[in-house]
């Protein structure tokens, strides 16, 4: 755990260092800031009540993960220091998930800035008299998804920055990834237009709910499996 | 009797239908400093590699300090210090930050560390310099600094690609230097690749010739020259005739020769008594003014064993 703790404390004082990378860390910060203000001012007290902000915060988490994950292996192929770190003591598994928890933590600091100005914006623009908190299955609904989306893609851009020379390559591609789940899904409420409302309906149902979490929650596994089971430091080398 | 530092069996990488290692078999005694040269592309940084468990081998084995690479890999990088064909320094985070991250890779504890990295920044002469990103340094400051992480952690044997490459003469000496002083009083062991012939003759206790995959040759400097080059006479003076050259050449030992700028070079294919060659010049009506027998160099034996494979 220690290594793990290791890598991921590299990872983040590497994070946003080189030239321009403050203007571009605020420009990251921009987006899910507007998102949140403008969601939470625009949902009042549903905001903290219902949950609202799962779909705002769970885009945060995947935006905050495309924007780090392409760097892990590819960043250190690029710049000639991938080859030094394998001739280290870390285990594989350290590397990788050292690699892994820092994306999937910074989109989760981020989850909680969103909500954390949502709440202080929802307080501001819709005071009730009293100080409104969010439910503790709200925030737990939605830190969960959030999670899970995080770790989901994550992995897959993990994977994808493996085997990418440049993180220019994995970014296209982990951004060209991402996109797939969302635009079939479109083309699919579009054509079924009736049964997807119908299927919204028995989501909002407490089991449904549960039946996704876990089902999102198996994909994760499976692909953190595959993950570890794909990380080897000689073909990382022949790439 | 101590085990060696390194050994290595019948080693074998093929990369696809390319052998990139064949059949490499080579022991190092601990304490020692053995140099690997051999053209690019030769097979020298596969080599590390795989000393490395970075790379699996396609048959035979390595031991690396008694440990087999293909079952003991993170035993072996934890006890290894290396410093690979590139510095694998992180441009964006300062030296002592770079060094911090390799202490604690290495598990230093705080105080032993923090105390370690102004050891090794003190004595590369960088210390002053601890707080800047090594990405705005000169390619010999990273690479003295990418050393000193090879050091941190008091490994037992050093695997360096290049360790020279890139730095200026007095910054080359210092680690030649310090390399020599590793060996010599701290019992480290170290393995370096180089195309640099001077620093091979005079760093290493033994040197090990690779083309193509395969060791052509390993012995210690002095006797490689011995044994693997052409020595030659050059002979300055006047009337070299076209009689004289065929006098010469009739002798089996004599390999080639050459004349040009008054001087007249002879090659052999073993070691040489020069006078009767002088006595056979003179009675040839040759005028000889100064005869130098030369010691064939390092470089001679590489380019004679590597031009022999072709």
């Amino acid at each position: 755990m220690s290594d793990i703790m290791t890598v991921m404390r590299k990872e983040r004082q590497m994070l946003f260092r080189y030239r321009g990378g403050r203007m571009r860390f605020v420009l990251t910060l921009l987006s899910p800031l507007l998102l949140a203000f403008y969601v939470s001012w625009s949902s009042g007290v549903r905001w903290v009540e219902q949950p609202v902000p799962v779909f705002p915060c769970a885009l945060v988490a995947v935006l905050a993960v495309i924007i780090v994950v392409p760097e892990t292996f590819a960043g250190e192929r690029e710049r000639h220091t991938l080859e030094t770190l394998l001739a280290t003591r870390l285990g594989d598994a350290s590397i990788l998930f050292g690699k892994l928890g820092l994306a999937v933590a910074f989109s989760m600091i981020l989850v909680g800035v969103v909500l954390t100005l949502g709440l202080i914006t929802a307080n501001i623009f819709h005071w009730q008299g009293e100080l409104l908190l969010y439910t503790a299955q709200n925030l737990t609904v939605t830190f969960t998804v959030s999670l899970l989306m995080s770790v989901l893609v994550a992995a897959v851009g993990v994977i994808i920055s493996l085997g990418s020379e440049t993180v220019q390559e994995a970014t296209q591609t982990l951004a060209g990834v991402v996109l797939v789940p969302p635009i079939i899904l479109g083309m699919l409420v579009l054509i079924f237009r009736r049964k997807f409302v119908y299927m919204l309906m028995l989501a909002g149902r407490p089991i449904s709910g549960l039946v996704v979490l876990l089902t999102f929650t198996l994909i994760d596994v499976l692909l953190l499996a595959e993950l570890r089971r794909r990380f080897h430091r000689s073909r990382l080398l022949l790439d | 009797m101590r085990p060696p530092a390194l050994r290595t069996e019948a080693l074998t990488r093929d990369f696809g239908a390319i052998r990139a290692i064949d059949s490499l078999s080579l022991d190092v005694p601990q304490g020692t400093l053995f140099g690997l040269l051999g053209p690019n592309g030769a097979g020298k940084t596969t080599t590390i590699r795989l000393l490395l468990a970075l790379l699996q081998p396609t048959s035979g084995r390595a031991e690396v300090l008694g440990l087999d690479t293909q079952k003991e890999g993170q035993q072996i990088r934890t006890r290894v210090g290396a410093l690979l064909e590139h510095t694998g320094l992180y441009e964006q985070l300062t030296a002592e930050e770079n060094l911090d991250f390799f202490g604690r890779v290495w598990k230093l504890p705080h105080a032993a560390r923090r105390a370690r990295i102004e050891e090794l920044l003190r004595e590369i002469g960088l210390w002053d310099r601890r707080a800047e990103p090594v990405g705005k340094w000169s390619k010999g400051m990273r690479q003295r600094l990418a050393l000193a992480r090879a050091l941190l952690h008091h490994p037992t044997l050093l695997l360096l690609d290049e360790p020279t490459a890139g730095l200026d003469v007095v910054a080359a000496s210092q680690v030649r230097e310090a390399l020599t002083r590793m060996v010599r009083h701290d019992g480290l062991t170290v393995v370096l690749t180089t195309h640099n012939m001077l620093e091979a003759e005079r760093l290493c206790d033994t040197l090990g010739v690779i083309r193509r995959g395969r060791l052509v040759a390993v012995d210690q400097p002095d006797r490689l020259r011995a044994n693997h080059a052409a020595p030659c006479l050059e002979i300055r003076g006047g009337n070299f005739s076209t009689s004289v050259q065929e006098a010469i050449r009739l002798r089996e030992e004599v390999t080639s020769i050459d004349v040009s700028n008054g001087t007249l070079t002879i090659e052999f294919d073993r070691p040489i008594d020069s006078s009767p060659i002088v006595r056979l010049l003179i009675e040839h009506g040759a005028s000889v003014q100064e005869v130098l027998k030369r010691t064939p160099s390092l470089e001679d034996v590489f380019l004679a064993l590597t031009e022999d494979e072709e």
